[in-house]
């Protein structure tokens, strides 16, 4: 009996006290810290009167399936919509993104002079039902007809999510500017709720939202690609499938402990290391002190929030202010965006590293941003080789069983945190989280092979920022990609082509891409009263016949957009 | 043994094979995966074969037990196979066993191994780095079982296990993490800020003189010199080392054995020789002792011998960690047979006989001994034969 406690003492020395000492202790810690801070939370009335003006701000690139809910979303906000201003930033989609986005903003136009049936009024160039403006929002149905506050649009030639944020952020008047993504759909009262934090507490500088992942905004679509609706005009959520479901669910409880706990105790400790790129404001004046959002990284929210935090600005985590995020259902995709936050993590780290790992500039907030670090990255090695050598310890005599044993404990000591935390947010919720919570509660049992997957993925973006450009991105599945590779080196006609492309750039001093296509949109900026041309000055000069052709398709299109903006310039 | 060696053979093309796929084809997780897994596993492999793993336990039992006599004034005393014993001053002593797990085998190769195929690092570096790291959880590990003898001395073998499975687990590894951010987050973030700060490809700058620092690399250096001349220095000066890495000695053989070496002559037995002083008590006649390492769970050994004179003829165990069952064949017959279990302090030191009469066996008598391990995990042996005077 004592034996066999020794030998099992051994491996939970390995293997159960390391992972309690950093995950279970530290979600421990966060707790107590949370709880106790939480109690001493004073919250003060907000006078109507004195809300800012708020800028939301939303990059695009090939959004069409979700711009149009996002709009929607916005447009039933409980905040005094007249003090709501959207910018929409589009990077050049070559879908019909813009053109959704224009035809809310004839809508909105049509509302404000009185027509409301608007699908009566005008006869809509794209044949997606997604102006009937009906959301469904934790079973709640809501109309989304009209906006008092105003919507721009912004078309851009450049790329880049950094650059098309701060094009919206110069457009920008609000004393408050939200950014958020076109995957996330604020909850009717998160605008209110994020705009409360600030108001309540003067100190905060920034906030970040509280992002919760909806599986049922995933939509069925229709051999066509269009969405498809049921008899009272809603989206209607796909069934999903086992493998997406597994997907979804854990993401879910994973934003629910990395926010409600997570981002709750950097609050609390000022730790903050990232903002989600999702849904954060930012008070005008303390953005307009930092250099905005740059590209040099490929985690340009993680930047903008370190170089937050070098200029001592309080970070804050708005617990109320609820955006829906849609869940990333398909492995590769996920696996890209993993690898590409943690790639961002190192870049952002090693830019910001003389102020990061200096505890002198803050102890203990400074402390806690290197641990995580540490935790991520550091830990990430051993780890990444006693996970592969603990099954083969039968190799050098250790028993199967007991090895078994071993594994067994450790995962059930995984579940167990893991059902504690989310046991925790259910405590804290409220009680439509508390449904969802109840729904993908027993998602904890797959929770610690969730959490094994994120951590490879995680492990290949430290691989890949050393050896890969940013742009760059890899297949999760290698033999497909070493087949795909096999591909391009054998076959010779692509080989030609590129040679041939690169022999035409050579001589045209063009570029021989689909970037053109993208130039000729220039024109349209002035059309919606966009002030400034963020794309490239020489666009204009290119291509001059299709330019024409394309004034000349604007100008079809409506001439209420005309109105619209001299109206607005009025 | 032959089995690791040709486990090795099997592993190393499909290993070497798959590595270079996967770094051709970038795919740089399932490179750095496989190539750092496999590296460890081979060298673990390697080192049991060439029995590499117990030299280092030698060789840390031999310091740990000069740090303690020297530094701490503890009163120990040197046993081979990485066993020493501690006298405690309130009275009793333990015999201190070094399992191969304290030999650090495992950490020194992943490590190695970890650095080794680490992308960001030129091949100067990389040695640099992985040799720093071996001497650091060398000098680590040697720190670790310092904790576990100074907690054993202080308050008696029955912490051995807290202190062994808790305080030296999280001192090692916290040490460990510290190394890793050192050699290498350390190095990555700072590289990579450079090159993108700089515009600069980032193989030029994890360099020395860049991220890199020079005095680091001096401090890397001069810390692997300082600890090789001091572990070189400590051999010279104490000649304790020899006991450490003697094998234990097949004197005074009274008996013919038949094991895998073949039949051996008798030696004459030396008389009123006592050998068993060491473990404080007065012991009877050891005819030989033999140590069986690492024995596998549930696996059992067949020791056979001809029995050279007349005499009576008994077992004890004076080292064993796991439980046991030992069974005497006399010319194939069973003639004796029982089960140890393990005390309280996790180690089987029985200085009783193990049967309660005695054997009596005849010149050309064939014995035999079987024992077992009966454990699920790997064990080590000592056991004496002994003239037993009691009646049969």
């Amino acid at each position: 009996m004592n034996n066999n406690l020794f030998i099992l003492a051994i491996f939970w020395g390995v293997w159960i006290i390391i992972p309690i000492i950093f995950d279970g202790f530290l979600a421990l810690i966060y707790m107590i810290h949370i709880i106790t801070k939480r109690a001493k939370r004073i919250i003060r009335p907000i006078d109507p009167a004195t809300l800012p003006k708020v800028s939301i701000i939303i990059p695009t690139y090939n959004e069409e399936d979700n711009i149009n809910e996002c709009l929607n979303y916005l447009k039933i906000q409980t905040y005094p919509q007249e003090k709501m201003e959207i910018i929409v930033v589009d990077n050049g989609s070559t879908d019909q993104t813009s053109e959704i986005v224009k035809d809310h903003m004839r809508e909105i136009w049509l509302n404000k002079n009185g027509h409301n049936k608007l699908h009566q009024a005008v006869t809509f160039k794209n044949l997606n039902h997604h102006l009937n403006g009906k959301i469904k929002v934790n079973g709640k149905t809501y109309q989304a007809d009209g906006f008092g506050g105003l919507l721009r649009l912004v078309v851009r030639y450049e790329k880049g999510k950094a650059r098309a944020l701060n094009a919206g952020i110069k457009l920008s008047q609000g004393g408050i500017i939200i950014n958020i993504d076109c995957r996330s759909f604020l909850a009717p009262d998160a605008i209110y709720n994020m705009v409360a934090k600030f108001v309540e507490n003067p100190k905060y500088g920034a906030a970040t939202g509280n992002i919760e992942i909806d599986w049922n905004l995933i939509y069925r679509k229709n051999a066509q690609g269009q969405y498809i609706l049921d008899e009272n005009g809603h989206y209607v959520s796909r069934k999903l499938t086992l493998k997406e479901k597994v997907l979804a669910k854990c993401q879910f409880l994973e934003y629910l402990t990395s926010f409600r706990l997570g981002r709750q105790f950097q609050d609390i400790t000022g730790s903050m290391y990232t903002f989600s790129g999702a849904f954060s404001a930012f008070r005008r004046e303390v953005l307009m002190k930092t250099n905005l959002y740059s590209s040099r990284t490929v985690s340009e929210d993680t930047d903008l929030t370190l170089d937050l935090q070098r200029q001592n600005v309080r970070l804050g985590f708005a617990e109320e202010a609820k955006a829906f995020l849609k869940p990333v259902i398909s492995y590769e995709r996920f696996y890209a965006q993993r690898a590409r936050w943690h790639r961002g993590q190192i870049e952002v780290v090693g830019t910001h590293l003389d102020w990061y790992a200096n505890l002198t500039k803050g102890f203990w907030r400074n402390f806690w941003l290197g641990l995580q670090l540490m935790i991520d990255h550091t830990f990430g090695f051993p780890r990444i080789i006693w996970m592969f050598l603990l099954p083969l310890f039968f190799l050098f005599g250790y028993s199967t069983t007991l090895i078994i044993k071993a594994i067994l404990l450790m995962y059930i000591f995984y579940i167990v945190m893991d059902c504690f935390n989310s046991l925790y947010c259910y405590v804290v919720a409220d009680s439509e989280t508390r449904k969802k919570i109840k729904k993908s509660y027993h998602y904890n049992l797959v929770m610690p092979l969730f959490r094994i997957i994120t951590f490879f993925f995680r492990f290949a973006g430290y691989l890949e920022v050393l050896k890969e450009p940013q742009a760059w991105t890899t297949p999760v599945n290698p033999v497909k990609s070493i087949k795909d590779y096999q591909g391009t080196i054998s076959t010779g006609q692509q080989k030609i082509s590129a040679l041939g492309s690169n022999l035409l750039q050579f001589v045209t001093g063009q570029k021989p891409s689909s970037d053109i296509v993208y130039e000729e949109k220039i024109p349209e900026l002035d059309s919606f009263g966009a002030e400034a041309n963020f794309g490239n000055p020489t666009a204009q000069n290119n291509n001059k016949n299709n330019a024409i052709n394309f004034k000349k398709e604007a100008l079809r299109l409506d001439g209420i957009n005309q109105d619209y903006n001299l109206k607005e310039q009025k | 043994m032959e089995s690791r060696l040709l486990a090795t053979i099997i592993i190393f093309p499909i290993w070497l094979t798959l590595v270079l796929l996967f770094r051709q084809h970038r795919q740089w997780l399932f490179y750095y995966l496989i190539a750092a897994f496999g590296l460890t596993i081979m060298i673990v492999l390697l080192a049991e074969y060439f029995g590499f793993d117990q030299t280092l336990v030698n060789m840390a039992s031999f310091h740990v037990e000069l740090i303690s006599k020297n530094l701490f004034k503890f009163q120990t005393e040197l046993l081979s196979s990485g066993r020493f014993q501690l006298i405690r001053p309130v009275g009793g002593s333990d015999i201190l066993k070094l399992g191969i797990e304290c030999s650090a085998i495992l950490e020194s190769s992943i490590a190695f191994a970890l650095i080794i195929f680490y992308p960001l690092f030129d091949w100067k570096q990389k040695i640099l780095r992985s040799v720093f790291a071996l001497v650091v959880t060398y000098v680590i590990n040697i720190l670790r079982l310092m904790i576990i003898v100074i907690i054993a001395y202080r308050f008696g073998s029955n912490y051995i296990f807290l202190a062994h499975a808790g305080v030296a687990r999280i001192f090692f590894f916290i040490c460990e993490l510290l190394l890793y951010w050192y050699i290498i987050t350390k190095t990555t973030v700072k590289s990579v800020g450079d090159s993108i700060e700089n515009d600069v490809p980032i193989n030029k700058t994890a360099q020395p003189g860049r991220s890199l620092q020079l005095r680091h690399a001096y401090t890397q250096i001069a810390v692997i010199v300082v600890v090789v001349l001091a572990g070189v220095y400590s051999f010279i000066a104490s000649k304790d080392w020899q006991k450490a890495f003697a094998p234990v000695a097949r004197v005074n053989r009274p008996i013919i054995y038949k094991d895998e070496t073949g039949i051996e002559t008798p030696t004459p037995l030396p008389s009123n020789q006592n050998q068993g002083d060491i473990l404080g008590e007065k012991a009877p006649i050891i005819l030989d002792q033999f140590v069986i390492e690492r024995l596998r769970a549930w696996k059992a050994i067949d020791f056979g011998f001809m029995a050279g004179s007349t005499t009576k003829i008994n077992l004890q165990i004076i080292h064993g960690d796991q439980p046991i069952r030992i069974e005497l064949y006399k010319n194939g017959i069973l003639q004796k047979f029982t089960s140890l279990s393990t005390s309280s302090e996790s180690e089987l030191i029985n200085n009783q006989n193990v049967f309660e009469k005695p054997l009596k066996v005849q010149p050309d008598d064939i014995i035999t001994i079987r024992y077992k391990n009966l454990s699920g995990h790997r064990a080590n042996y000592t056991i004496n034969i002994i003239e037993d005077k009691t009646n049969e």
